[in-house]
Order: C-alpha cells, then structure tokens, then sequence
C-alpha cells in the first residue's frame, strides 16, 4: 500500500543515514581525498563529451606521437588521436566496467549469501563449497580461464571478472547474517509469526548493508584494476575502444619515443583505483565502529 | 592431535584437486560452437578440424573423457601443443623454473618492504610518518603492475640505461641474472608489499593494546624490548596465512609482469596460448597454476596447525 507519511519517514531516515555518514567521513583527510577523486572522475565521466576537446577516436592527419602541449595536453598516440580525450573518455568505460562487474557479485552473490546463512544445513554447505573452489584459485587467473573460454572483448572481461565477485560477496553476507540472525530483534520477529521471505529482506538485508558498502566501493576498485590487466593483455576492450588498459598497451610500442602514450592512461588507473580505495577504507571506518580505534 | 590435523587437512585438498581438474577439462567443451573448429580456425580444412577433434578426444562419451583425462593427469601426460606439437608437460616444466624464480624473490621484497613499513607506521600511529607511509602502502595496493612495469622500464632501462629492459639473465647468482631480475621483481613484489604493509600495521595496533603489552610496560620493559620480543613475534604468526595467500597472488601477478618483462615463465606462456587458442595447453598450465597454488594454502595450513595450537581444534 502506498502511503505518502511513511515514504517521507523513510526519506528522511535515509536523508539522516547520509548525514551521519558524511560527517564521520568528513572527519578523516583520507576519506575527503577518496570521495573527492571519485566525484571528480565521476563528473568527467559524465560530462565526457563537454569536457574532452577532440573525438576520442578522431584521427589527425600529420599529428602523430606529439608530446603534451596546450592544444594536445597530453601529447597524442600512433594515429594521431588525442590522448586526453581518450583518457576522459576511458573514465566512462573504467566506471562503467566496475559498476557492472560489482552489479553482478550483487545480484547473485548476496542472495546466495542470504541464503547459506540464514537457512544453513544443505543449502549453506552446498553454496559454501562451491564458494570455497572459486576462493581455491587465484581471481586473476579464474578471470583468464573464463576467457579464454567465452572468448575476448570487453563484454566478456566483465562476465570474468564479475563472475568471480559472486563469491567474495557470498562469503561476506552469510558471515553477517549468522550474526544477525541470533539477535533478539529476529527472535521477535520470527515470534510474530512473520515469514521468511519477509524477515531476510526486511530485517537482516538492512543491517548486512554497511558491509556490502564497505565492499563494493573496494570491488569497484579491483574490477578497474583486473579488467584493465585483461585489456592490457589483449583479452579485454579491444580497439579503438578508449580504455586505459588498451591504452597502455599501445604505449609500449612507442615507449622510447613516446611515453605518454602509456603513462597518461595508466595514471587515470591508478587514481581512479587509489580513490576508491581511501574512500572504501574510510567508509569501512565510519561504518564499522569496531574498526574506527585500529586507525 | 597434529596429526589428525594433517590428515583432515589432506583429506580437503584431495576433493578441491579434483574439482579443479573437472572445472579445467570442461573448459574445452564449454566452448561455444565446435571447439576442433573454433581451434582450428575458420580456414582450417575438414581434414584438420578431424585430426584435431580426434587429438582432443571428442568424439568419446564424455565421462570416458574424463576418466581418461584424470588418469592421463596420473601419468604426467597433458596432451600435445596445438601450436608448437610438443608435449604440454615439456612446455610447461622448462618454464615452470622462471616463474617460480620470479614470485619467490617477488615474495621475498615484498615481505622485507612490506613488514617492516607495517610496523614502523603502527609504533609512530597517527603522526605524520604514518599518514606517509599509509599512503605508500596504499599505492602498491593501487597501482596497475603492467604501468608500473613499464614505468620503471622507461626509467632505469631507457632514460638512465642502467638495467636491462627485459627477459632473463641466467642463474640469479651471476650480475646478468641479478641485474635482469631486479625490475620484473619489485614489479611484481608492490601489490603484495602493501598488502603486508597493511596487514601488519593493523595487527600491530591490535597487539599494542592487548593487556600483556601493558603488563610488559608497566613492569618497566623497554619499548624497543617490547615491540621486537612481544609484539612482533605476535604479528608474525598472524601474517603466516597472509604470505601463503599473497604467493597465489604473485603467481596472478607473474602472468602479467612476465608479458611486461618478456619473462620466460608460464605466466606470459598462457597468454600466448589463450590468444593463439591452443586450448591443450591452456588447460595444462591452468591445472599446474592451480595445483600449485592449492598447495602452498595446504603447505601454510600444516605450519599453521604447527605453530598455532588452536587451530588444530576447530
């Protein structure tokens, strides 16, 4: 049932959540930093067409290899293309690629997660083996096996890198969840005679979410760190898809006489990445208590 | 009681073995469409695509495939490149050696890095040292190891001429083989090495505020007494799994800090057969990767159960 008082109770509650969020975020210099390269690349992200001066794929007759200058920043690679506007555009793909890959590890991993705690027995022994032979191996390596197998590109560097994430969130929603599920307030619930269904998705799912927060900023982080490796290598993105591991790639060519090629693209990873990891590690702060006195 | 441990211990890793080994054999015939064809390529004649439909052995029911897979493993036989026709076992194990040069003197550096930085940012927490060094170990989490490489690679090899651009110099114990080793390794060793910065400098915390701390300090112990008899040996053991986990790592690492080097290890062996789609071999270096890293967990776990006690009774 609709109900417009409830809705703005709700809408205010999360209004608050976001408050309190922000101002023990806003306490650490670290997490600023973090949430300020996130934002920034966000907005290049989004505005990516306004801010990049060239067409990323645009090839300039006669303008091959230029070192960075006014007109071309970051100087341009072996066709002539504009390696600023390719590195703005690349931060589409990057953001893009992460948001994907943890969207996958979300939508199977933490009803599998869900499931293996709060029901157990063969239900949680089952999910958990099949966890403990993904963890069995090192990630990179499962995500070049799935390639290898569904074939290049970057569609499919996703599925790779995606699949894997399924686990690590399994893991960490069922451990939640058999701590929540001996609290009282679950006790009362299922005493109310309420259902499952409703008691996993309307009173354990809202509190294993700092958790699930906490890792996803942190797997955006890593998804942009394995898929560019994959495109590195030449399984990924492949051309002239402007991604800052490709891009890197080209570079080594050109790595005598030209450089920036490959330096401009792999220092958008690196901040890309070393964003979201101060700010994962701050949101880890503010939301865990526990943790706050460790750092 | 060690030893029921060991056993139980065995006992899991058999089973994982296994399911490793059938998750690598139905890789080929996950394949979309024929995989003969998909490795023979599109101009292949009819002829081709038999002999190597027959060379994989598709044309049997498929848990004959399997069992003889399994029992070929048994044997030490991995089948035949499709692209060189030399036997994948031989592929592989001339080298095997490099790889395992290259993450083990990866390990080493990043532990002699990582360690001591995790230590020195938890005794002086919170001043400025810190904040530095947390920054530090947060880039080598951070860094994409395939830049850094060629980073270093366009400093000390291109610009400064003073260390070799890549491939291997020979034994580690003659100047060409050290001085060829030094950029592929801390290439590798930099993830690793933040990882056990971060790791340690949190445990570290965590001990200094354990009641037998105070008791040292308040029985008037030295600081420095304190940190290397009490803390560190403490740190230590709990860093024991971290360094078996993060030797996987490395071994994930090497595939691409040995494309970068041009090192002649199975890291970079695999990429060239995953895009030269030489599926048999593929399969091979998988099963070893995978072999090899679920036993250094298996080996960490027994010194584990050794040096730790508890764990034996869970």
């Amino acid at each position: 049932m609709f109900n417009i008082t409830s809705l703005s109770t709700k809408l205010t509650d999360y209004f608050f959540a976001l408050r309190d969020l922000w101002n023990v975020l806003k306490r650490k210099r670290s997490s600023k930093i973090g949430l300020s390269i996130v934002g920034f690349l966000s907005i290049i992200a989004l505005f990516a067409p306004i801010i990049a001066p060239y067409d990323p794929n645009e090839q300039l007759l006669g303008k091959a290899l230029l070192p960075p200058s006014l007109e071309h920043p970051m100087g341009t690679d072996h066709l002539g293309r504009d390696i600023f506007s390719r590195v703005v555009y690349g931060s589409r793909i990057s953001l893009t690629v992460g948001l994907l890959v943890i969207f996958i590890g979300l939508l199977f991993g933490v009803p599998l997660g869900l499931i293996a705690g709060y029901y157990g027995g063969w239900k949680d022994n089952l999910i958990m083996r099949i966890v403990d032979i993904l963890f069995a191996l090192p990630d990179f390596l499962l995500a070049l096996f799935v390639v290898s197998i569904i074939g290049r590109g970057l569609e499919n560097a996703i599925l790779a890198v995606g699949i894997f994430s399924i686990p690590i969130y399994a893991r960490l929603v069922r451990g939640s969840v058999l701590y929540i599920r001996e609290l009282e307030f679950i006790e009362g619930a299922k005493a109310l005679g309420l259902n499952s269904f409703r008691i996993i998705f309307k009173h354990i799912l809202p509190n294993v979410l700092p958790p699930i927060i906490v890792l996803s900023t942190l797997q955006i982080a890593d998804a942009i760190l394995v898929a560019s490796a994959l495109s590195f290598l030449g399984l990924g993105a492949q051309p002239p898809t402007p991604e800052w591991g490709a891009m890197v790639s080209t570079g080594r060519y050109y790595l005598r006489t030209a450089p920036w090629v490959s330096v401009f693209p792999g220092m958008a990873i690196f901040l890309a990445v070393i964003g979201l990891n101060l700010l994962g590690d701050g949101l880890r702060e503010a939301l865990d208590p526990r943790l706050r006195r460790l750092t | 009681m060690v030893l029921r441990y060991f056993i139980k211990r065995l006992l899991y890793f058999f089973p994982v073995i296994l399911m490793v080994s059938f998750l690598v054999f139905i890789m080929i015939r996950l394949i979309p469409g024929d995989p003969a064809r998909t490795i023979a390529g599109i101009m292949a004649s009819e002829e081709d695509v038999e002999r190597i439909r027959i060379q994989l052995g598709l044309k049997e029911p498929i848990h004959i495939q399997f069992i003889k897979w399994v029992s070929n493993i048994l044997k030490g036989d991995l089948g035949i490149s499709i692209r060189t026709n030399r036997p994948v076992t031989l592929e592989i194990f001339s080298r095997l050696p490099n790889t395992i040069e290259l993450t083990i003197v990866g390990l080493f550096i990043a532990i002699i890095i990582g360690i001591p930085i995790g230590i020195f940012a938890a005794i002086k927490r919170g001043e400025l040292s810190d904040t530095l060094l947390s920054i530090f170990a947060l880039s080598g989490v951070s860094i994409p190891v395939f830049w850094m490489g060629l980073v270093l690679i366009y400093v000390f090899s291109l610009s400064l001429g003073i260390l070799p651009v890549g491939e291997r110099g020979g034994p580690l114990w003659t100047i060409e083989g050290l001085s060829h080793i030094i950029l592929p390794s801390i290439t590798i060793a930099a993830p690793s090495a933040g990882v056990f910065a971060r790791i340690t400098r949190s445990s570290m915390i965590e001990v200094l505020e354990q009641e037998y701390i105070r008791t040292a300090k308040a029985k008037g112990l030295k600081m420095n007494i304190i940190i290397f008899r009490h803390c560190i040996r403490n740190v230590l053991v709990q860093l024991i799994t971290i360094i078996g986990m993060q030797f996987g790592y490395l071994l994930g690492g090497a595939i691409v800090t040995e494309t970068v080097f041009a090192w002649p290890g199975i890291g970079r062996l695999l990429v060239d057969a995953i895009i030269s789609r030489d599926y048999p071999l593929v399969q091979g270096i998988v099963l070893v990767y995978s072999i090899l890293f679920i036993s250094i967990n298996l080996f960490i776990d027994l010194i584990y159960g050794i040096i730790d006690p508890r764990i034996r009774y869970e």
